[in-house]
């Protein structure tokens, strides 16, 4: 089913939403949450949760693009699941790298933030919007970013590596700190 | 700030960059080839036994008649695999390998099963022998024969120099693709070039910077691998320096790629803010063993104008792949062809000649030009100019060769009646 039908499901509070949701983007979803989870049991909680937190939000929400509205869904409820087993991701290690050091602020505009990581993310190229996204979206492994994209390993780590550097540049210039 | 909060915000960037993560860039052929390589391998031991390979060239379809052999033993062997594309069984075949005291001249063939080859389809040849591969001065040259190219037939030869290392030895034949030509858009290329200054250093350190820009030699340095991207494609620059007015680059492709088409294209180096061409006052190139190009540019630029430099790559004719394959083939070459004494019209010198090349000794000069003439008045082609390893590029019939003119001077005794 289209993605406005569904949508047109949810605004009707038509419980068929949840079911077409799911049969369109279980696979989508979990992709990302296993990629965060690597736990099956916990996978199919997170995916519950989110056609649940659809529901809920839809209406008032009207997302433009469902699945990668969805898809954050997911990916906010996987990454609380981590913590509360206690887990860090390997790929927050990696972006510790992108924070510029300096004077503590944490008063800056989250929506500011955002627009300086869209700011980022259109002055790259499609091909390392790619792989940064696979990496830090959809949490994907270095090794099936490489397979997707056809490169080496050693390549999509030397690129993310710069395009950590040139993020953390971009965020400096922002005035994100630390 | 930390990680966690850039990595929600992250979760919360415009959804168009997300949508467009979410099918891989266009290099997608690797897993299918994958299953079809695998089905290809099913394929092949299924058939290998009962097989019939179709020979659509032999050595009579390059030679008139058939050249006198010492001692042949011609390899017919096939490997099929499935292709990425087309999904029809391809025949990368060796239809024959001969050597004479010189060199060895291989004939190849792909056969599709069925569909006909878009026009102007051409196979990419390879040629190894392992520990005594082909590195010798020569190294292996190759090309297709257009007149049996034909509807689903690419034929081709390849020759190399016959080291002794070489006759001991397996050889390994290969074809890594099949490329159709392709008319190609300009493209624009952002290289990080001020990035790329502040990063490169000489791999041996400062006190070995060479005083003057690279001529003849090139400087060793560290590989930088800083990508510069245009709209899927990228190359790396490797190195960067400003001096006296002027900018190095070192820029490197991966050769044998699918970024070799627009590797060998013409690059010029853009000044976005003025929007002319930067002055490129020296370049030069080459391979490495990696399979690397390495391009060595040196531009008259101001300092100030570095961060608005650009690559624009002009439109051209391309190889564009058809189909990605990587066949390779075994193989021994037995065969031995006879040279023949040609009559020299000089005292001292002796001409010997095979089909495939020629050797002239004696009190030689300087060869600065030579010509055969074959008695259709048609000139061979030569691709290898050494007194002792005169190669055709395609074979010639020895008794057919009428003048041998070497800077000007007739070296072959005219035979009467022959004009």
């Amino acid at each position: 089913m289209e993605d406005e039908k569904i949508l047109d499901l949810y605004w009707a509070r038509d419980e068929h939403a949840i079911a077409e949701t799911e049969n369109k983007y279980c696979a989508y979803c979990g992709v990302i949450a296993r990629n965060i989870l690597a736990d099956r049991e916990d996978e199919e909680e997170c995916l519950s949760d989110t056609w649940l937190r659809a529901w809920n939000s839809i209406p008032p929400k009207r997302p433009l693009r469902l699945s990668s509205y969805l898809g954050a869904i997911t990916r906010n409820y996987s990454i609380n699941m981590l913590k509360k087993r206690k887990q860090r991701p390997l790929f927050f290690d990696e972006l510790e790298e992108c924070i510029p050091s300096g004077e503590s602020t944490d008063d800056f505009d989250e929506k500011e933030l955002e627009a300086l990581l869209n700011s980022f993310l259109r002055s790259i190229s499609k091909v390392e919007r790619y792989v940064f996204l696979r990496r830090y979206w959809y949490c994907d492994s270095i090794s099936q970013i490489a397979f997707d994209a056809g490169f080496s390993e050693s390549k999509v780590k030397s690129m993310l590596f710069r395009l950590r550097g040139r993020l953390k540049k971009e965020l400096a210039k922002g005035g994100v700190l630390v | 700030m930390n990680a966690e909060k850039l990595w929600q915000s992250i979760g919360n960037i415009d959804p168009k960059f997300v949508e467009e993560a979410e099918i891989p860039p266009k290099k997608t052929g690797r897993r299918r080839f994958g299953i079809v390589l695998a089905a290809a391998v099913l394929m092949l031991l299924s058939v290998s036994t009962i097989a019939t390979v179709r020979w659509y060239i032999s050595l009579n379809d390059v030679f008139e008649k058939p050249p006198e052999v010492l001692r042949e033993e011609e390899q017919l062997i096939e490997k099929t695999a499935d292709t990425d594309e087309a999904e029809e069984p391809i025949s990368v075949s060796v239809v024959s390998c001969l050597a004479d005291e010189r060199i060895m001249y291989l004939l190849w063939q792909v056969e599709s099963d069925g569909t006909a080859f878009p026009k102007g389809a051409s196979a990419e040849p390879g040629l190894s022998f392992g520990e005594a591969s082909v590195d010798t001065a020569l190294g292996y040259y190759g090309g297709q024969i257009e007149e049996l190219c034909a509807g689903n037939v690419i034929a081709g030869y390849l020759v190399a120099e016959w080291s002794p290392k070489m006759q001991e030895a397996e050889g390994l034949f290969r074809i890594g693709k099949i490329t159709v030509p392709e008319e190609a858009d300009g493209e624009d290329y952002y290289p990080d070039i001020v990035f790329a200054m502040e990063q490169s250093k000489y791999a041996e350190g400062e006190e070995n910077l060479r005083s003057e820009w690279p001529d003849e030699h090139f400087p060793v340095y560290q590989f930088l691998d800083i990508p510069a991207y245009g709209e899927e494609r990228f190359y790396w620059i490797d190195y960067a320096e400003y001096r006296d007015g002027k900018l190095l680059l070192v820029i490197r492709h991966k050769m044998w790629s699918d970024d070799e088409e627009f590797a060998i294209r013409n690059k010029i180096m853009i000044n976005s803010r003025t929007g002319e061409e930067a002055e490129r006052i020296f370049s030069q190139t080459f391979v490495d063993k990696n399979g690397y190009n390495f391009l060595y540019y040196i531009y008259e630029v101001d300092y100030e104008e570095i961060g608005n430099l650009y690559f624009h790559i002009e439109g051209d004719t391309v190889s564009s792949t058809y189909i990605k394959g990587d066949w390779e083939i075994p193989f021994k070459a037995e065969a031995t062809l006879k040279s023949v004494e040609l009559q020299s019209a000089v005292e001292g010198v002796s001409i010997k000649c095979s089909p495939i090349s020629m050797a002239i000794t004696g009190d030689l000069p300087e060869m600065e030009y030579i010509s055969v003439t074959l008695s259709d008045g048609s000139e061979a082609s030569i691709i290898n100019y050494d007194y002792d390893r005169i190669i055709f590029e395609q074979p010639v019939e020895p008794e057919k060769i009428v003048s041998v003119v070497i800077n000007g001077m007739e070296y072959l005794k005219q035979r009467d009646g022959v004009q």
